[in-house]
């Protein structure tokens, strides 16, 4: 610590702080009240992490389990993941699926949070039920869009036939044929997560001054150029920040898509995390094999977060 | 077309678009609520019942005789309240310091709370599951409990810390001037003024808790120590056509979100917002 002339107040606060009769200055005091903080990121995050890098490079199979050990192979597994289709088509199948949820969540979101921007009556009532998919449990959300998607009885079915676009009743098995497969996967995923961008944007929406329309329509601007120029501008930062953490996490979501589909139909809806689970929790255990995908995944992870930080500075910056 | 015409047409519009919201967000849970209490003829009628006419409890008695659904239900309760309670203890001290104190390097931290708070699970659940069944934290609710950590202890970090910081610093040295120490002027004076922030952060750390299913499955297999999300849905599969039943268990599931959230709604923003991250 440097030596500086403190205020007064800086020396009183630093002379009485303290545990009871054990006097602990300040600057231990904060130390102190991480540290408890610390060892359990260090034991659950840190650790964890380290040693998913190392079982990456070493063949651990059940049998090692319990002692902890595992054979030194280089470099094999990653060899195994470059030459391995299902990786590419997993690889693929992610990035599609998060291109296209992460897109649809944000338009979707930023109209509906235009919309609740606006005055009506039970305005309240309805940006709270907005919310609601969005803090349902994930397997409650899965099990009620299954009822809805059979195609027997499903609701879905019914509905669509009933408006005359469909011929028969039963003319589609949404989650057992691959392209209605992935389309169910992405409007459920919908559902559940764009209250998330609603309540973001609706937050940003409030702070914009109003006298920038105003000025604007006393330039004769209209309705769209005004949206343009002022709403959008305005939210615009907020939207890029969403985007990318968004596409972090819609790419690494396990839940939504494992318990809809399992991957299937035909790995239409293999993603990355489905692969991590089917090679080291589920079959075979290969656990090493199933870190050198994790450890992909983490690379890809830390330079989207790279991104991010960057646009943070230069954010700060302005 | 005179200005209160357009005026009246675009409120209209308003309103259109505000029932096809209803109508896109509302319908699913709808149709939860009503299948629960649906006969099982019902369910599979075409055209649909939309509401039954005579709501049956049967589902609901029969969740409690034929499955174990109770256990469950207390089983989740207590892995959440466990990780919530620790995260919250060891989140609120830790985000103190962040925001109060002089700790060197605090902005690096601060950020790392942020990336550990982004940590997708499946990238931890492989390693997680090495180690815990090496010092035997597999099958456990501790080791669970545990797990959530992961997420709970820099979601709440991440979120006080911002409270904390709002909290006017005047009070606290004016306490401190009057001879308390800075522990004791955090208890008396921080902590009551930062209390509902903190229960609106437990609560949501609880219910992300809730709603978890990847570390609930992988790590906790046996039947009697399982919590709701995965034995909801081995139940469901093994079970695929009494949707009745599967219906009255994910109404039941919903419930205690549907209660805390009545408590929460003003704090939702800041809650979910945790900086526009993840959920």
């Amino acid at each position: 610590m440097t030596v500086e002339a403190a205020s007064p107040q800086e020396t009183v606060a630093t002379r009485v702080a303290g545990i009871g009769r054990t006097l602990i200055p300040d600057r231990w005091l904060g130390l102190v009240l991480l540290a408890p903080s610390a060892v359990v990121f260090l034991l659950l995050l840190i650790y964890p992490l380290l040693y998913g890098i190392w079982t990456s490079f070493h063949s651990v199979d059940i049998l090692d389990l319990a002692s902890g050990g595992g054979s030194f192979v280089g470099f094999d597994n990653y060899l195994w993941l470059l030459q391995n289709a299902q990786f590419w088509h997993a690889l693929k199948t992610s990035t599609l699926y998060a291109g296209i949820v992460v897109t649809l969540q944000i338009v979707l979101g930023t109209a509906v949070a235009l919309l609740l921007h606006q005055s009506f009556k039970g305005r309240a009532f309805v940006r709270g039920l907005v919310l609601f998919p969005y803090m349902m449990p994930v397997v409650a959300v899965i099990l009620v869009w299954m009822l809805l998607y059979n195609a027997l009885f499903g609701a879905i079915n019914y509905i669509l036939f009933s408006l005359g676009l469909i011929s028969r009743i039963d003319a589609i098995a949404w989650l057992s044929q691959p392209d209605s497969a992935f389309a169910g996967v992405v409007l459920v995923s919908l559902w559940k997560y764009f209250p998330f961008v609603v309540v973001i944007v609706l937050a940003r929406l409030q702070v914009i001054p109003q006298d920038l329309y105003e000025a604007a329509r006393i330039d004769g601007a209209g309705a769209w150029s005004r949206f343009v120029d002022i709403t959008l501008r305005e939210i615009k930062d907020v939207l890029i920040v969403i985007a990318l953490l968004r596409t972090i996490f819609m790419f690494n979501n396990f839940e939504v898509v494992f318990l809809l589909t399992h991957g299937g139909p035909m790995q239409a809806t293999l993603t990355l995390p489905i692969l991590v689970y089917e090679t080291a929790l589920d079959g075979d255990r290969a656990f090493g094999r199933g870190s050198a995908i994790a450890v992909v995944m983490f690379g890809l992870l830390m330079m989207t977060m790279m991104v991010y930080f960057r646009f943070l500075r230069r954010e700060d910056r302005q | 077309m005179t200005r209160s015409f357009r005026r009246s047409l675009a409120q209209g519009r308003t309103y259109l678009l505000v029932i096809l919201l209803l109508l896109f967000v509302g319908f699913p849970l709808f149709w939860m609520l009503m299948s629960s209490g649906k006969l099982n003829s019902d369910i599979v009628r075409i055209p649909p019942v939309w509401i039954p006419f005579l709501p049956t409890l049967e589902h609901y008695e029969e969740l409690f005789e034929v499955t174990q659904f109770g256990r469950w239900f207390l089983n989740s309760l207590l892995v959440c309240s466990l990780s919530t309670i620790s995260a919250v203890t060891l989140g609120v001290l830790g985000a103190y310091s962040l925001s109060r104190l002089k700790v060197r390097g605090k902005e690096l931290l601060g950020r790392s709370v942020l990336l550990a708070y982004m940590f997708p699970g499946v990238l931890l659940v492989i390693p997680l599951v090495l180690v815990f069944t090496r010092i035997g934290l597999m099958n456990s609710q501790v080791g669970l409990a545990l797990a959530y950590l992961t997420f709970a202890l820099p979601f709440v970090m991440w979120v006080m810390r911002d409270f904390l910081a709002s909290v006017p610093v005047d009070l606290e040295e004016a306490a401190m001037i009057d001879g308390a120490s800075r522990l004791e002027a955090l208890r008396d004076v921080v902590l009551p003024q930062a209390f509902p922030g903190i229960i609106a952060t437990g609560i949501f750390a609880f219910l992300f808790a809730w709603n978890e299913y990847l570390f609930a499955a992988v790590l906790v297999r046996s039947h009697d120590l399982q919590t709701l999300p995965p034995a909801m849905a081995n139940f469901a599969s093994a079970m695929d056509t009494r949707w009745g039943l599967i219906m009255a268990a994910s109404t039941l599931a919903t419930l205690p979100m549907a209660i805390a959230f009545a408590f929460v709604q003003k704090y939702l923003i800041t809650g979910l917002g945790a900086g526009g991250v993840k959920g």
